[in-house]
């Protein structure tokens, strides 16, 4: 008799139950456009500090250039990370990764798994961090980065951030290779959920988006935030630069942005970023 | 004879870390090597064998024969004068008696010694002789510590940093742990067995380094590089010889998986035909990057539907592997044939404008710019060399398509194929042949062992990219320093002087960079004579290098650099020559004639070459009159030898009219004399004899006269 395969939600929540099972807090998603869960204040904020901190959480990703009309089935503009972050990190953190991916049935014994060098950079969050590229069978499944540097500030207490892409690992699992024909449930498949949605939102990203109004936003966003930072207001302050952070990104879509002012749109990002993880340190220190 | 120690063990140290960046690992392993040498070395500990070894999570050192203690040895300490170490009545002061302290030591222990400042007490004993255990449980998590990477990381509160992780330690001599703390971390007799076997790398007990090499083998882990890279290899070309594919492989990619597995298994797969259509360079550099695995190549370098990987660990049954592997190759390969797609709709030609939005550098422009220089700096090369007029419309061609595969998917998407997609794309879109090979070969040579490119159309074009890329970035100064090249502007030095100077070129750096600055005009605002003048001193000193290599003598190649590097014919003619005749005795001659003038210059501090001016009408002597004469009746001869080249007539007319003269000159005549004007008109007719020859053929007072 086969198996019957895992749906993508029944993958979700066999790492729920994973990682609470190891200690860690079931976050929800956060709730602006991220480009990805790093950006969460779960992760970027808690990271900064020298408190135990150990989270997981689903966050939908969005990076507006990835757009392919739902024609590709290994790119999207919106995709699912299931973020994970031990701080500090445990010595068996490798172990633990691969534990939870053999609690999802994946038998480690008959499968090549490598972790191949990949140093991770934001150079809009200021964060930098080393680790790897997780592959199964050559498929890139996670990202695993141990943060070094977070809003600018060298971390004393090291967090390891373990990123899965939901969709590979369901392609992997599943053993089909098109994100669109994945299972949902037993009754929808991924592109049943998301394959219009896909293609509406490439169409916007790449012709309709009026790149003006977002180069608007983006000083609206980034002003406001100055003034919350000056207010000391730190989540809204937080919350309007992942805003600019997303109109950029808007732009890029859109080539909008030429080259010599990427940088300094990206600068103008990681400025704020900066603020928000000192004024972190500031109110943490003064509790 | 010195005695030696009676036991003698081994060491093992075995540093487990996550997994090591591949590049990382082949220089920690011997940096490994060395620093225990030189340890063991510095600590006088006695060894005899020392080999290290690594895979991707194991760094392994083996030193043989250790002593047991650190050997003997003296040790002489001086102290303070005895007039302050004693009183009158001879008992010790309390000088005498804090040395004693601070030393440990006895006043039996103590000897005065009579030294040119007088007597002076020292001591002199034996040197504590610690057990090696002891010096090694305190030298090796420093060693550790103080191993060299690219980049290092934290993983724990405090001070340790590694390439990555550093998971276990052992450290073993004999059967015995050293202990010792790195981090947090505790050394131990507990290595970690292979992911294969154990994902999570689970505990394995080594009881000496014997037992160790054993238990390695029992699990199948090779710690030897150079093993697994032989392994793979013939894996590899046994995989080709089932295929009938070609058994040359990307030798980059065979040294990166072969520290990607600790235990390495071979197995080939395939993928769809209709892949076949896309350029072999794209197929491998997708298969490399993004999978690291091998594409199989007839003879003729055409692609086959095949691929060979590399697993971590032997298995039984990979059909769910090669399944994977095979799915994800052709999800990637469908992503590059919508690439390719894409591109082509475009003609190459009609991408030019887009390179408007590409920056080349922030001071001097866009890559639209860059291309409108290569142009002019091309047509001005042509120009200069006389080309035909169809291979002139073929540069030009080249020259304004060679930057369009900036903006094409498949370059974003692989920024290294640059110059290859533009190759492929100009030639599936019918293209001109030779233009089509231009646009790849102009960005040659990229490396020391590159091929420069073939003909005058790539050349050319591979010239002016060249010079307008140095002159722009030394323009806004931003120079090679050191080791470092960040805007490749060294390599592209090395290039250009390496394709001038295998043509032979009727072209002098001089008028290319004067025809660069020209072309940058305004926009950049710099002191041109002086960024010339710098950017000529390096190449000097690179080209003497490239000369040296082409197995010249280095004071042949000095004189004739001297007088400025020139155009190239000239130059190459001039190496030719002057090498071919550098036994003969008109050329030691004329050498001898132009170091006598130059040493008499050099000399007179007053004198200025620029405002030598001879006039017959100071002469004084015969001899004078003599000279000048047979300068006037020569030069004319000589310069028209130099102007057609033919340096080794130079030479000869030269030594032939002046050889004799000369030296009947300097020993009758007295240059230096007190009259000030005759002086400097006798320096002066000879700075004209000098200059005749040396700043137009060769500076030969370089050569070494035996």
């Amino acid at each position: 008799m086969k198996k019957k395969t895992m749906t993508f939600q029944e993958l979700i929540m066999g790492l729920e139950r994973f990682w609470a099972g190891k200690g860690c807090l079931l976050a929800q998603p956060c709730d602006t456009e991220v480009g990805a869960g790093t950006f969460h204040p779960l992760t970027f904020l808690r990271s900064l500090d020298k408190d135990p901190w150990n989270v997981a959480f689903v966050q939908p990703s969005r990076r507006p250039t990835d757009g392919r009309y739902a024609d590709n089935p290994l790119r999207a503009q919106h995709y699912y990370q299931y973020q994970v972050i031990l701080k500090p990190a445990p010595a068996n953190v490798q172990a633990l990764y691969l534990e939870s991916l053999e609690s999802l049935g994946i038998d480690l014994k008959k499968h090549d798994f490598r972790f191949v060098e990949d140093d991770w950079e934001s150079p809009t969050l200021g964060a930098s961090g080393l680790g790897w590229e997780v592959w199964l069978d050559s498929l890139e499944v996670t990202q695993f980065t141990y943060f070094q540097q977070v809003g600018g500030i060298e971390l004393d207490v090291i967090p390891c951030e373990i990123t899965y892409g939901l969709e590979r690992i369901a392609m992997f699992i599943q053993g089909q290779y098109d994100f669109y024909k994945l299972k949902w449930d037993d009754k929808h498949t991924y592109g049943d959920i998301h394959r219009k949605d896909e293609m509406e939102c490439s169409k916007y990203n790449f012709e309709v988006s009026d790149p003006k109004m977002y180069m608007e936003l983006f000083n609206t966003y980034e002003r406001e935030s100055k003034r919350l930072l000056a207010e000391k207001l730190l989540t809204p302050a937080y919350e309007f630069m992942l805003k600019t952070s997303h109109a950029f990104n808007m732009m890029d879509a859109r080539g909008a942005v030429s080259t010599t002012e990427r940088p300094t749109y990206i600068a103008r990002v990681r400025n704020l970023a900066k603020s928000c993880a000192m004024l972190y340190l500031e109110n943490t220190d003064n509790k | 004879m010195k005695k030696k120690n009676v036991t003698q063990t081994d060491l093992l140290l075995e540093i487990g870390c996550e997994e090591l960046p591949a590049g990382y690992i082949p220089p920690a392993t011997e940096q490994l090597r060395s620093s225990i040498e030189a340890g063991l070395k510095d600590a006088r500990i006695g060894f005899g064998k020392i080999v290290s070894y690594a895979t991707p999570v194991r760094l392994i050192v083996l030193a043989e024969g250790i002593s047991a203690r650190q050997e003997s040895q003296r040790e002489k300490i001086s102290g303070p004068s005895k007039a302050a170490a004693f009183d009158k009545d001879g008992r010790p002061t309390q000088v005498c008696l804090g040395f004693l302290r601070s030393k440990d030591a006895r006043i039996e222990d103590i000897k005065i010694e009579d030294t040119p400042k007088g007597e002076y007490l020292f001591i002199e004993r034996a040197m504590e002789s610690l057990p090696a255990k002891k010096v090694l449980a305190d030298m090796l998590p420093k060693l550790i510590g103080s191993l060299r990477f690219p980049k290092v990381m934290k993983w724990e509160s405090g001070g340790v940093r590694f390439a990555r992780p550093v998971r276990s330690i052992v450290a073993l001599l004999g059967s015995e742990v050293i202990p010792f703390r790195f981090g947090t971390l505790q050394s131990s007799n507990l290595s970690r067995l292979p992911r294969y076997e154990s994902a999570g790398m689970g505990p394995v007990k080594i009881n000496s380094a014997n037992d160790y090499f054993l238990k390695m083998k029992k699990y199948g882990v090779e710690a030897d590089g150079d093993k697994r890279r032989a392994s793979i290899e013939t894996m590899l070309k046994n995989a080709a010889k089932a295929e009938g594919a070609s058994e040359d492989f990307n030798a980059a990619l065979l040294e990166t998986v072969s520290y990607l597995s600790e235990s390495p298994s071979g197995f080939t797969g395939r993928f769809s035909k209709d892949y076949l259509d896309l350029p072999v360079e794209v197929l491998e550099s997708s298969m490399a990057k993004n999978q690291k695995i091998f594409l199989l190549k007839d003879n003729k370098g055409k692609a086959l539907p095949v691929f060979a990987g590399v697993l971590n660990g032997k298995r039984k049954d990979i059909s769910g592997i090669r399944g994977t592997f095979e799915a994800i190759l052709n999800a990637k390969l469908k992503d590059s044939m919508f690439f390719l797609k894409e591109d082509l709709k475009t003609k190459l030609e009609d991408r030019i404008d887009l390179l408007k939005g590409v920056v080349f550098q922030a001071k001097l422009g866009t890559m639209h710019d860059r291309v409108g220089r290569i142009r002019e700096l091309s047509r001005f090369i042509a120009d200069t060399l006389k080309v035909p007029d169809d291979e002139k419309k073929k540069i030009e061609m080249a020259a304004l398509l060679c930057k369009a595969d900036l903006v094409t998917l498949m370059v974003k998407e692989f920024p290294d194929l640059q110059g290859i997609v533009g190759r492929e794309y100009a030639r599936r879109t019918g293209e001109d042949k030779e233009v089509a090979k231009a646009i790849y070969e102009h960005y040659l040579p990229k490396g020391p062992n590159d091929p420069l490119p073939s003909g005058n159309i790539p050349c050319i074009l591979a010239i002016a990219d060249k010079v307008d890329a140095i002159a722009g970035f030394y323009s806004i100064g931003m120079l090679p320093t050191g080791s470092e090249d960040p805007y490749g502007i060294r390599r592209a030095s090395l290039g250009l002087l390496k394709i001038l100077s295998e043509k032979k070129y009727p072209l002098s750096l001089d008028a290319l960079l004067d025809k660069a600055a020209d072309l940058y005009g305004d926009k950049v605002a710099c002191d041109r004579k002086l960024v010339k003048s710098q950017i000529l001193a390096f190449m000097r000193e690179r080209l003497k290098n490239i000369l040296l290599d082409k197995k010249y003598k280095d004071d042949i190649i000095d004189s004739v650099l001297s007088p400025g590097i020139g155009s190239f014919d000239r130059l190459g003619k001039k190496l030719e020559d002057l090498s071919s005749i550098s036994q003969a005795k008109y050329f030691l001659e004329a050498a001898k004639v132009v170091e006598r003038i130059s040493n008499i210059l050099k000399g007179a501090k007053d004198f200025r070459r620029e405002d030598a001016k001879v006039r017959a009408e100071l002469f004084r002597e015969q001899l004078e009159n003599e000279l000048w004469d047979i300068y006037g009746k020569q030069k004319e001869k000589i310069e028209d030898r130099i102007e057609a080249g033919d340096y080794a007539g130079a030479t000869k007319l030269y030594a032939e009219a002046f050889s004799g003269p000369i030296h009947l000159f300097f020993e009758k005549v007295t240059v230096n004399a007190d009259d000030q004007a005759l002086r400097l008109n006798r320096l002066s007719l000879l700075r004209a004899i000098q200059a005749v020859y040396a700043d137009k053929a060769a500076d030969l007072s370089k050569i070494r006269l035996l």
